[in-house]
């Protein structure tokens, strides 16, 4: 069943992108601005991959890179469609619907962008279930479906393509191209066709998170408690930031927290999202769950980074937009991010 | 070496007269709403300063924290029309420089324009401007009437220069233009940067009246010492240097607020209910400090770069005062809570405007209006630089170093005293989703402005226990320190 994506949906959708971020995905209040934009001209429509022809083509689209960079050097929507064209070119194809890479973060209005400016169907589902920091994190790639060939549109006029790439160097050497473009680009990838995604996409996460995102908004005002309850957020620890480190290349950063009702020490490990979260070294919450930060003034959603010593924050478990993410044995874990001691 | 802070919240006005640690003396007054605040401000500066046997001549540093800007920005027409100049983005940019600007802010927009070229997120120069149609589009601007300029670029804060090379441009049609550069406005995100310098020009002319007139009344009375104003993020900045940013003086008195409530206590964590004005609000002290806002505040409507005091009003929908109080991280009143209360911190006169809920309001420690003057007189100076870190250790240790003398020889241009700024936080923040060490640096100076005194001075009276009563005295002697 088909349902539009209209403009009051805008910050609701953006809002539940944020939470599904889990830390990261980007700051999504330029994309925001973009999506109201896009909507105001015209809804999108949303519709269930299965109401699509089992051959037809979807592509994928959404912004890779820094979202300091998003931040500074404003994503073009024209450069979405730029990719999504040269990608379609590439393949000799013309897509019938665009699906979003991930759902966490801004790339969720992107790909709603990507599909408004190019006047196609946005397919009610995504790749990740939340945001992952690399396109071999996507479901179809951890079931052998390259992410290849792919398009990259950069905001001073670069148009790339990639062919094809071994799986192992593919994220590095698509940011090493995103990094000479400017920092932070248009992808359209996974140009797959709709009986495939069928059969591997996270279906309904989509409207899961404009469900999210209104549930946040209408309780952000409320009680902590209350607001947790509303977005069906799990092992809830209220708790004050004592110290943290950063991620390098060769390990991934953590915070220190201290449970503000039993003093319980809290371990928040993260790169460039939430991974995981301990309390006195037992783990109650990792990777693919998505574990969210709320300030605990404002409930504003906080990402990694953000989390200064002295502070109060809420660290939760969101429920999965879809149980495939967890049920999946491809499904990303911890060891995907250098917790069995290998380079994350 | 004496100094007197003045706080100028929802109409209050209250004055400090912070004298050497060694004698220790402190006094206050405050007196209620007026149209000509700089006028009693003034009087009641020369007042304590008569009761201490002081000449006016002798105090070296005047700290002003003060909620004008945000009275302006109730004001359009009192706002300056402006020109609002970005590089970095195409000539049809995806978010037009103004978008998302609410009226009547928007009408006070009277030329955007948006050039290519720009900075990268290494800081290195990615493009020029073109200067031409730079220096007609600023004509076109002035015949529209813009008095003020606002120009942002792409990653300024880590190379001013195109900025710089803009701001020469508008001088070559008009030498005296108010131009606010965004990369003299902390953080990242351009929209951000560019919506706190647009802030900035609008407020140019009321701010600059604000301060000459206060700065007027205060000579007339024999006051000739040096004019610093507060800022949002709880520091001061001189008054010359600060009239480039009158945005940044929004939330000065929430933050002045916040650190007298820290000094005052001597507490380097509390959650602070402010009950001296009729909305009641609940901030935090972090560190010694205000606890601020993310990395962005909204400011009439616009999101900024600017920081701002964290604050929770629990008259807002849904927000009961102990539930910001428990938001606040004091859960059932364990954590330390300060109550800012009318009167002078031992008096209340009527009860603190919706007398704390039991439970909150125990063992709390009370304290008076004129807190935020006690703030703002033992604020400090503070300034930062940003610098992308490079991989090479050895590289990463000159961008250091060199991020480490900006951000000193910036704290000292704003007022601090030279021989006693220090280097007082080093971040490194990760570049999120770039490979390697990708890492922006951010190192913040700060110091004492330049003749004041060194530890902070507490306010008289303070702490006391609640629940208080009794009517505040229009002035009062402060005890010695050594009595507190």
């Amino acid at each position: 069943m088909s349902w539009l994506l209209e403009r009051a949906d805008t910050a609701a959708f953006c809002a539940g992108a944020d939470l599904l971020g889990g830390g990261g995905g980007g700051d999504s209040d330029v994309v925001e601005q973009l999506l109201d934009a896009t909507l105001a001209q015209a809804p999108v429509r949303v519709i269930d991959v299965s109401e699509l022809p089992e051959s037809a083509l979807v592509i994928h689209a959404g912004a890779l890179g820094a979202p300091d960079v998003v931040r500074e050097r404003h994503f073009a929507p024209s450069d979405l469609e730029r990719a999504i064209q040269a990608l379609a070119r590439h393949v000799g194809r013309t897509p019938a619907a665009i699906g979003a890479i991930q759902v966490g973060g801004l790339n969720a209005a992107a790909a709603a962008i990507a599909a408004g400016v190019n006047g196609l169907p946005l397919v009610d589902g995504d790749l990740m279930g939340r945001a992952f920091p690399r396109l071999v994190h996507t479901r179809p790639a951890r079931h052998g479906h390259a992410p290849t060939p792919l398009a990259l549109a950069g905001p001073e006029g670069h148009l790339g393509v990639l062919g094809e790439s071994p799986q192992e160097s593919l994220d590095e050497l698509v940011a090493g191209m995103a990094m000479s473009m400017g920092g932070a680009v248009a992808i359209a990838c996974h140009a797959m066709d709709a009986r495939t995604l069928n059969s591997l996409g996270l279906a309904g996460t989509i409207r899961r998170c404009l469900d999210l995102g209104r549930s946040y908004l209408s309780g952000r005002g409320d009680t902590t408690d209350e607001l947790l309850s509303r977005l069906g957020a799990t092992g809830v620890s209220v708790a004050r930031v004592v110290a943290g480190v950063e991620a390098t290349s060769s390990s991934p950063g953590h915070t220190t927290l201290t449970r503000t009702d039993d003093g319980s020490v809290v371990r928040l490990d993260h790169i460039d999202e939430f991974l995981g979260v301990s309390i006195n070294g037992r783990s109650v919450a990792e990777v693919p769950t998505v574990v969210i930060a709320l300030d605990g003034h404002s409930h504003r959603v906080l990402h990694v980074g953000e989390l200064a010593v002295g502070h109060t924050v809420v660290l939760a478990a969101l429920r999965p937009v879809s149980d495939t993410m967890l049920d999946d044995a491809f499904a990303v874990g911890m060891d995907a991010f250098g917790f069995d001691g290998s380079t994350p | 070496m004496l100094r007197v802070g003045v706080d100028l919240c929802d109409g209050v006005i209250s004055v400090a007269l912070l004298g050497e640690p060694s004698d220790g003396r402190a006094t206050v007054a405050h007196a209620g709403a007026t149209d000509h605040f700089e006028e009693v401000a003034a009087d009641l500066a020369a007042r304590l300063c008569a009761a201490e046997d002081l000449d006016p001549s002798a105090i070296s540093s005047l700290l002003v924290s003060t909620d004008q800007a945000s009275l302006a920005l109730q004001d359009p027409g009192s706002l300056t029309p402006i020109g609002l100049l970005r590089i970095g983005t195409g000539p049809t940019p995806a978010l037009p420089p103004g978008a998302g600007w609410p009226d009547p802010f928007k009408e006070l927009i009277r030329f955007g324009a948006a050039y290519r070229g720009g900075i990268g997120y290494d800081g290195r120069v990615r493009g020029l401007p073109a200067l031409d149609v730079v220096r007609r589009d600023v004509r076109s601007a002035l015949e529209l009437g813009c008095r003020a300029f606002a120009v942002s670029c792409t990653f300024a804060a880590l190379n001013p220069r195109l900025e710089l090379l803009v701001e020469e441009t508008i001088r070559e049609s008009c030498a005296p233009a108010f131009v606010a550069l965004s990369h003299e406005v902390r953080g990242v995100g351009l929209q951000d940067r560019e919506n706190a310098a647009a802030l900035d020009a609008m407020l140019s002319t009321p701010a600059t009246r604000a301060v000459d007139r206060f700065r007027r009344a205060m000579t007339a009375r024999g006051f000739n010492a040096s004019l610093f104003l507060g800022r949002g993020d709880g520091t001061v900045l001189a008054s010359e240097s600060c009239l480039r940013h009158p945005a940044t003086t929004i939330g000065s008195t929430a933050a002045a607020a916040l650190t007298g409530a820290a000094v005052s206590t001597g507490r380097d964590a509390a959650i602070v209910v402010d009950a001296r004005h009729r909305e009641i609000s609940v901030g935090a002290v972090t560190q010694a400090r205000p606890q601020l806002t993310g990395r962005t505040s909204t400011i009439a409507g616009l999101r900024t770069s600017l920081p701002m005091p964290e604050l929770l009003r629990p008259v807002s929908p849904g927000v009961s005062l102990i539930d910001a109080i428990r938001r606040m991280g004091g859960a059932s009143a364990a954590g330390p809570v300060v109550v800012l209360a009318q009167g002078d911190g031992t008096a209340s006169p009527g009860g603190p405007p919706g007398a704390l809920p039991d439970g909150c309001g125990e063992g709390a420690t009370v304290l008076g209006t004129t807190t935020g003057a006690f703030g703002i007189a033992n604020s400090r100076v503070s300034a930062e630089a940003l610098r992308i870190l490079p991989e090479a250790p050895s590289a990463a240790e000159a961008v250091l170093e060199e991020a480490r003398e900006e951000a000193l020889e910036r704290a000292i241009a704003g007022g601090a005293d030279p021989g006693r700024v220090r280097i007082s936080g080093e971040h490194h923040i990760r570049v999120s989703y770039l490979p390697g060490r990708s890492a922006r640096l951010r190192v913040e100076a700060s110091g004492p402005t330049d003749r004041q005194a060194a530890p902070p001075s507490s306010p008289p009276g303070a702490p006391a226990s609640a629940p208080a009563s009794g009517p505040a005295p229009a002035t009062t002697r402060s005890p010695s320190l050594g009595e507190l």
